[in-house]
């Protein structure tokens, strides 16, 4: 799918942003992203907002047990954010939720550590986002693909 | 109803300061109908699924920013909001790209509303972010009425005096206070933040 580059600078967002109200939310959907990279493992999908690139995956990690998936998908985030950092870009954040039988965690990224806190949850999948500056669309989908997606499976 | 804004860049803490704020409302200060109005800019909603897990009534608008590509739907959000939940507060965590004072300006106008800014700002990756992204995070930190710097567990004295004094250099007015909100915040931070709304 062709990409559709529409976002808008910081620089530009400030000089118009303030003055005036405006809904599109109907078509940033659309004219704002797209999918990328459709492997076997998770699907990065990419869109851009206020400069910053935002890859998003979603599906299930093949191991039964939680707490050595929660460990492995922090481990393949925090590579994710070194490898961000190594492309010369900045994390925003790198946020999933994981779940298995009620059991909830979101791991969060902003430099290279992450911090997990756990929640009482329902039928969760695991999903997640990752927000940078600095790093173009295929690099991010790269870095997301070669990290997380190794782990996360469609479904 | 009462809304408080709560803004920063991404990662500086906002959702677990929002948990805090929201369980110390409800448990010390016996306010019972708390709303939480979460808004995301990724295609997939997260810090919903949190707060929800913690027992907490909660709205999103994902997908886009209540500053800018999504501000009309902000009003019709919170009135509706008012209009089911009837809560005595409401408070909204804008996204890490949000312009907050472009948010106020809009519930103002809108809905007639006046709220409350809470700007987050974190104290390990303040150098970083301020040189890259300068115009955003100053201005999250010039429009709010309390500061919060958040992560002070993570830096020296020397570095959070700096950040203090970048934080004071923006915004002079504000009431600016360190913190960590991995920790257990001081009752002191959520009266000043809840003052005069």
């Amino acid at each position: 799918m062709a990409e559709e580059k529409d976002f808008i600078t910081e620089e530009d967002h400030h000089g118009h942003g303030h003055s005036h109200v405006h809904d599109c939310s109907h078509e940033h959907h659309d004219h704002d992203s797209y999918h990328d990279h459709d492997h076997h493992h998770g699907t990065v999908h990419i869109s851009h907002h206020e400069g910053a690139v935002i890859g998003a995956m979603q599906g299930s990690i093949p191991i039964a047990d939680y707490d050595k998936a929660e460990k492995l998908l922090a481990s393949k985030m925090r590579e994710a954010g070194r490898l961000v950092t190594e492309a010369g870009g900045i994390i925003g954040h790198i946020k999933f939720i994981v779940t298995e039988a009620g059991r909830c965690g979101q791991i969060s990224v902003t430099d290279t550590d992450e911090h997990i806190r756990h929640f009482e949850g329902g039928n969760c999948r695991a999903e997640g986002v990752a927000i940078v500056f600095g790093v173009a669309d295929d690099k991010l989908t790269e870095i997301l693909t070669d990290t997380i997606g190794k782990i996360l499976e469609k479904g | 109803m009462k809304i408080l804004l709560v803004g920063g860049f991404l990662g500086s803490g906002k959702t677990s300061f929002i948990l805090q704020l929201a369980h110390y409302m409800a448990e010390k200060m016996g306010i019972a109908n708390i709303a939480v109005l979460e808004n995301e800019i990724g295609e997939l909603s997260i810090d919903d699924k949190l707060i929800k897990g913690s027992g907490f009534e909660v709205r999103s608008l994902f997908s886009g920013c209540v500053c800018c590509s999504m501000a009309g739907e902000l009003p019709v959000t919170i009135h509706t909001i008012e209009k089911e939940i009837h809560p005595d507060w409401l408070l909204m965590e804008a996204t890490g790209l949000a312009f907050p004072d472009s948010i106020r300006d809009n519930i103002e106008f809108s809905l007639g509303i006046t709220c409350r800014i809470c700007s987050l700002a974190d104290a390990k990756r303040w150098d970083r972010i301020i040189q890259a992204m300068n115009e955003l995070v100053s201005d999250q930190i010039a429009s709010a009425d309390v500061v919060l710097i958040n992560k002070i567990d993570l830096v020296d004295e020397e570095t959070l005096k700096r950040v203090e004094e970048s934080v004071r250099n923006i915004n002079s007015k504000a009431y600016v206070s360190p913190m960590c909100a991995g920790n257990e915040i001081p009752e002191g931070i959520f009266e000043e933040v809840l003052r005069e709304v």
